[in-house]
């Protein structure tokens, strides 16, 4: 280390004029923590030379030294309004201006920044000599939205994040903060797509019942899947892991009360088991759903070698695909699966797929995926045995591809 | 400016060499590390580094002035004092910093700063009696920002550097004078200091009395520019020699202020007439350098100094190249 410093040291003493050279003593200097030595070659390096982009690149580095010292804005914000001002076109600056102003929840001044670099600069902008702390031009594009949600253009942040996590443009880590934001701007206004008569024209699988169906209460049809993929069967059979309310949201209500169907819910959560104990006929228990011998469980509760649905949905991805793996599936085949691997919110990205191979190995196949509530929060995916269901049904009814599915433009025929 | 001679430079031509001083940013939080000040104890290559809690922004050539200007000092903006702490190190043979201690200054430092300068400025580090010593100028204890040399007594333990005693010296004639600084130790007569180098003014402390008395002032010579106080002035065939400064202070056409720093090597004899003086010169090309450290090591001088208030090095120059400076007019 002490060499190669000499080395630019020696470099620097010969020819201290030139940019390059600074440059790369201001490199090393920044790299080795010594802010304020960096900062002086970054300086001297953009004083000197008539490279633009070395210019901006020694501006916005300079800028950075400042803010990992931290309480210096004026000149962190100084320094890229430099860069700025020599590079326009370049969309780095604009993302450090943006975030700047973030820090500083200067909100309108950050929409104001992310906007015209989204608008003035080159996303295709040609590499710099060293990677900056910039994600990509979809940062921008991040920022607005952040910024616009704070200055109340909430509809259009809302859009804005859900573009961000359908582009395939987009790196994970901002994936996931968009999904975060989405989560945090969304919940408060949450509620479930249901089905009611009025939808019964478009519905997509008109199956024995539907018609005198008035609404169900599943968050995403959930209910309906299974109902259309047993074609209206009455008095079926389901086994619920994850239960929680008795009817706001839950995928067995209407089917144990519309339909006869008979079945066992768990549920870790005391409330929901208390409450739908009051409320809902059959059976729910107070279980924590990883530590349960499912062979025989199943057997104690008289099930047969065929039941009709299981309902996997136990947060988070981890916990619900360790409770796959305890299905005694080699003993048990279930006609309907709908299965929650939560992937917009999997740190992983490992949950979806694990649970797709470990569900193909016994013979089942995915009818849709990536289905969720809204346009962006992919997080179940929908299987079926296919001895179980009607051929022309899962013909019908298959839908897979890489897209994010929203649940009711699926039941409905939309997609 | 980029005219100048540069010392550096010459001195690596001839066989010297140069060496980052750096203390770790982790500990320093990446601000300046500057003016470093060296002395060679027996065996044991010792260097006093100023570390303070700003960075210095220099737009040398305009281009991307600072808001406040082409040369500001950019300190935490929750903390207006400029701050500053001394680190004790010790080099081994190829000038890495093998051991960096901050100095203890507890014991004084009792009071509340009364000024936006705080510590011990430009601290040269060297021996007196047996005595390790730092001297530097302290603004902080008064509400003007008065600048005082202090001469304070350092203790090296196995784990720990402590200030044990702290001298305010008073300035030999005008007591109210606003601020006495880079006064220079002469290294070979303790307790005695080139207070001024054009006229050259030697000044005695008494450390007991704490009385401040000029043994010697010369005529003035005729130069463009102030000689201004550097390294420690040290001992040389039969002579005196140090590093001095002189600083031009302008502004810019927009009225803000700026700087331009050089150098000068003086030579006195030992009656402290001064037999010469180099040209003016550059350390390492840049608008604000600082040199407070001289020392003999072996056929080379090592010469410590700030770049930028935000660097330190060492410069090892070869003799020959002091000669060369000093005899080029």
């Amino acid at each position: 280390m002490q060499t190669e410093i000499n080395e630019l040291i020696k470099k620097y003493v010969f020819d201290p004029n030139n940019a390059e050279v600074n440059f790369d003593l201001a490199l090393y200097y920044d790299n080795i923590g010594q802010l304020a030595s960096a900062v002086s070659y970054y300086l001297r390096s953009a004083e000197r030379t008539d490279n633009d982009l070395l210019k901006y690149e020694g501006l916005l580095r300079a800028s950075t030294c400042f803010s990992k010292q931290g309480s210096r804005n004026f000149t962190v914000k100084g320094l890229i309004q430099h860069a700025i001002a020599t590079c326009p076109k370049r969309p780095e600056a604009y993302f450090y201006m943006s975030r700047f102003y973030e820090f500083t929840s200067d909100w309108h001044e950050c929409y104001l920044i992310s906007s015209i670099g989204l608008d003035v600069s080159d996303p295709n902008s040609e590499n710099l000599r060293t990677k900056l702390d910039y994600p990509g031009f979809f940062s921008l594009k991040f920022m607005r939205a952040v910024s616009g949600w704070w200055c109340g253009l909430c509809d259009d942040s809302r859009k804005t994040f859900i573009e961000l996590v359908q582009s395939k443009d987009i790196n994970e880590e901002y994936r996931s903060k968009s999904i975060e934001n989405l989560c945090k701007i969304t919940s408060t206004s949450r509620e479930l797509t249901n089905y009611n008569k009025s939808k019964y024209d478009s519905y997509k699988f008109k199956f024995p019942g539907l018609e005198s169906i008035e609404r169900n209460y599943s968050e995403s049809y959930q209910d309906m899947f299974v109902l259309s993929m047993l074609n209206g069967k009455k008095r079926g059979k389901y086994l619920e892991i994850g239960s929680a309310n008795p009817f706001y949201g839950n995928n067995t209500a209407l089917l144990e009360t519309e339909f006869g169907w008979d079945g066992v819910s768990l549920d870790i959560d005391e409330k929901f088991v208390e409450i739908f104990s009051k409320e809902r006929k059959n059976l729910c228990l107070l279980k924590d759903a990883t530590r349960i011998n499912y062979e025989n469980f199943l057997q104690g509760f008289g099930f047969y070698n065929e039941i009709d649905y299981l309902q996997l949905d136990c947060d988070p991805p981890d916990v619900t695909y360790k409770i796959l793996l305890s299905i005694p599936f080699e003993q048990f085949k279930f006609a309907v699966i709908t299965y929650e691997h939560d992937y917009y919110c999997d740190q992983t990205k490992q949950f979806q797929e694990k649970s797709k191979k470990y569900l193909e190995s016994y013979g089942y196949v995915r009818v849709v995926n990536n289905i969720s509530p809204d346009e962006w929060r992919s997080y179940e995916d929908w299987w079926v045995h296919p001895d179980l269901v009607d051929k022309e049904i899962l013909n019908k009814m298959t839908c897979i591809s890489d897209k994010v599915k929203k649940s009711e433009h699926y039941m409905l025929g939309l997609l | 400016m980029e005219f100048l001679y540069s010392l550096s430079r010459r001195s690596l031509e001839c066989g010297g060499d140069i060496h980052p001083l750096i203390i770790p940013g982790n500990i320093t939080s990446g601000t300046g590390i500057m003016n470093p000040s060296i002395f060679i104890d027996g065996g044991k290559i010792l260097v006093n580094i100023r570390h303070v809690n700003y960075t210095f922004y220099h737009s040398e050539q305009k281009l991307y002035q600072h808001q406040y200007g082409p040369l500001t000092y950019v300190h935490p903006e929750h903390d207006m004092y400029l701050r500053t702490d001394n680190y004790y190190c010790e080099l081994d043979n190829n000038f890495n910093v093998v051991r960096y201690n901050k100095i203890d200054t507890s014991k004084f430092d009792t009071y509340e700063p009364m000024w936006d300068f705080v510590g011990l400025e430009d601290a040269r580090i060297f021996k007196w009696d047996e005595k390790l010593y730092i001297s530097g100028v302290r603004r902080d204890t008064t509400t003007n920002g008065q600048g005082r040399m202090e001469l304070s007594e350092i203790i090296v333990t196995d784990n720990s550097v402590e200030e044990v005693s702290r001298l305010r010296i008073p300035p030999p004639k005008y007591p109210d004078s606003y601020c006495e600084k880079n006064w220079m130790p002469v290294l070979d007569i303790p307790y005695h200091y080139i207070k001024w180098s054009n006229p050259t003014e030697l000044v005695k402390v008494d450390p007991i009395t704490n009385i401040c008395t000029t043994e010697v002032l010369t005529d003035h010579i005729s130069l463009p520019r102030d000689l201004r106080g550097g390294s420690q002035v040290v001992s040389w065939n039969d002579h005196y020699l140090a590093i001095t400064h002189e600083v031009d202070l302008f502004n810019s056409e927009v009225g803000r202020k700026d700087a331009i720093y050089r150098h000068r090597l003086i030579l006195w004899d030992k009656n402290w007439n001064m037999v010469k003086y180099s040209n003016d010169f550059s350390i390492m090309s840049g608008h604000v350098e600082f040199c407070i450290g001289m020392a003999k090591y072996n056929n080379d001088f090592l010469i410590t100094f700030g770049f930028q208030d935000n660097c330190a090095y060492l410069l090892k120059t070869p003799e020959k190249v002091i000669e060369e400076f000093l005899y080029a007019n």
